[in-house]
């Protein structure tokens, strides 16, 4: 189990460069989360400015 | 004195056996016990999320019993199956009950404090960076989908990670039960996890800022029509996770159409209680000692902290950002950015209680849970992106 072996094969696969090479993802996982969001922010508004009256 | 020599005989029977059972692996069982002791325990003596720590936590005990018929096994040789693993089937590894859930969650969701200040909406958004962060750390360890699995705990949302998990690794894969355990366990945990974090990264005189609240009134079409705009939108960004989106909507649509209050009314309470019953204690057929006692499971329990303490930090950072572009009189209490992470309403909570606790007449509740509803359709959105990208 938590043995020295098992420890030595987790941090076999150890790739630091991963971190480097997926901050794409981040950083478009991120403005895509941001647009979304920021569209959703918009059009509420719109409905708000628009359907103000009908309560 | 007869009753007393058997007693003690069928005693040294059991503590021989015991011994036996323990050296020949059998310690992984009572491990997973005791693990399963303190999910109830934590459950029961700190009221952290009872609903789903006390089924998993019962749930752990039952499958980690030396050949548990409540799981499937292998009988000389013959698969048979358990009453659990049917369950597991039926309703997880198919996404059927995270998906149930979240109508019984869109029900019970008001989204009026959000939709009366849009632009609350951005901190949901912000706080969902933990997801991100901790996937490009997870991915230093392990596989890609493994990788954006574990990020996907910085959702703060149990569904969400379910069906996450569930697309990218299958039902079977060795680490989803500890990314289910640590999606559920940290939203427990927020309480204890979030004050440190938002007290690090703010000074009193930021967390002195009061907020005045202006409702305003939010018309009843507005409302109807949000979740059915939100559906079409996110569908269209990641088409292969609306039904995420699609079943939180839903039910949130029967809440506010009002002419379905008794649906309504049975979403929220009969139908949410059900699923989760069944899902906590579903959940914890993942939670066999062999896959579970693992060195990984060790790290991601580790990497999930830090998805929740990385969202955390990346609302309280935005709102301080958005500070520097505010006049004196209109700045934001940063406190409110940390509700982003979708934990509902736990979150929110947190954030009202901190901003009290500075000072009594402060009041940050209704933004907090605007910021805290937001993060639930923020890391919803989220999840999809993860699936879009990965899936």
């Amino acid at each position: 189990m938590f043995n020295l072996f098992t420890l030595k094969s987790v941090f076999s696969d150890f790739a630091p460069m991963n971190f480097i090479a997926n901050l794409k993802y981040m950083l478009s996982g991120m403005l895509a989360i941001f647009a979304v969001i920021g569209v959703i922010v918009i059009i509420t508004l719109v409905l708000n400015k628009v359907f103000s009256n009908n309560k | 004195m007869n009753f007393i020599q058997e007693v003690l005989s069928q005693l040294s029977f059991l503590i021989a056996n015991f011994g036996t059972f323990a050296s020949a692996g059998g310690w992984k069982y009572i491990v997973m016990w005791a693990i399963g002791g303190i999910l109830i325990y934590l459950a029961i003596r700190h009221d952290m999320e009872p609903t789903l720590l006390l089924p998993m936590g019962f749930g752990t005990i039952l499958v980690n019993i030396p050949s548990s018929g409540a799981i499937t096994q292998l009988v000389n040789g013959e698969e048979v199956e358990g009453a659990l693993s049917t369950l597991f089937n039926a309703g997880i590894a198919n996404e059927l009950f995270p998906l149930i859930l979240f109508i019984g969650i869109g029900a019970m969701i008001d989204f009026g404090p959000v939709l009366s200040n849009p632009k609350l909406m951005m901190f949901g958004a912000a706080a969902q960076f933990g997801i991100f962060f901790t996937f490009c750390l997870a991915s230093m360890f392990f596989t890609q989908d493994e990788a954006a699995s574990i990020g996907i705990i910085g959702a703060a949302d149990g569904p969400t990670a379910i069906v996450v998990a569930n697309k990218l690794l299958g039902p079977d894969s060795a680490i989803t039960g500890a990314i289910m355990v640590a999606a559920y366990s940290y939203m427990a945990l927020v309480p204890i996890i979030q004050p440190p974090v938002i007290k690090a990264l703010t000074t009193r005189k930021e967390r002195l800022i009061r907020m005045p609240y202006k409702g305003k009134s939010v018309s009843k079409l507005t409302k109807i029509l949000f979740p059915i705009i939100i559906t079409v939108i996110a569908g269209i960004v990641a088409p292969s996770s609306v039904s995420l989106i699609g079943f939180l909507m839903f039910g949130n649509l029967i809440r506010e159409c009002g002419v379905l209050n008794s649906l309504s009314e049975t979403a929220q309470k009969v139908l949410a209680n059900l699923v989760t019953i069944f899902l906590g204690i579903t959940i914890a057929c993942q939670m066999e000692a062999s896959k579970f006692l693992q060195v990984n499971t060790l790290l991601i329990l580790g990497l999930g902290l830090f998805a929740f303490i990385f969202d955390t930090a990346g609302g309280v950072l935005f709102a301080k950002l958005i500070n520097i572009f505010l006049p004196k009189d209109k700045k934001l209490n940063p406190m409110i950015g940390a509700a982003g992470i979708s934990a509902f309403p736990m979150s929110g909570r947190v954030v009202h209680k901190m901003g009290l606790k500075e000072d009594p007449q402060n009041f940050l509740l209704m933004q907090a849970t605007g910021v805290n509803v937001s993060g639930q359709i923020a890391s919803v959105i989220a999840g999809g992106l993860i699936l879009s990208f990965f899936g």
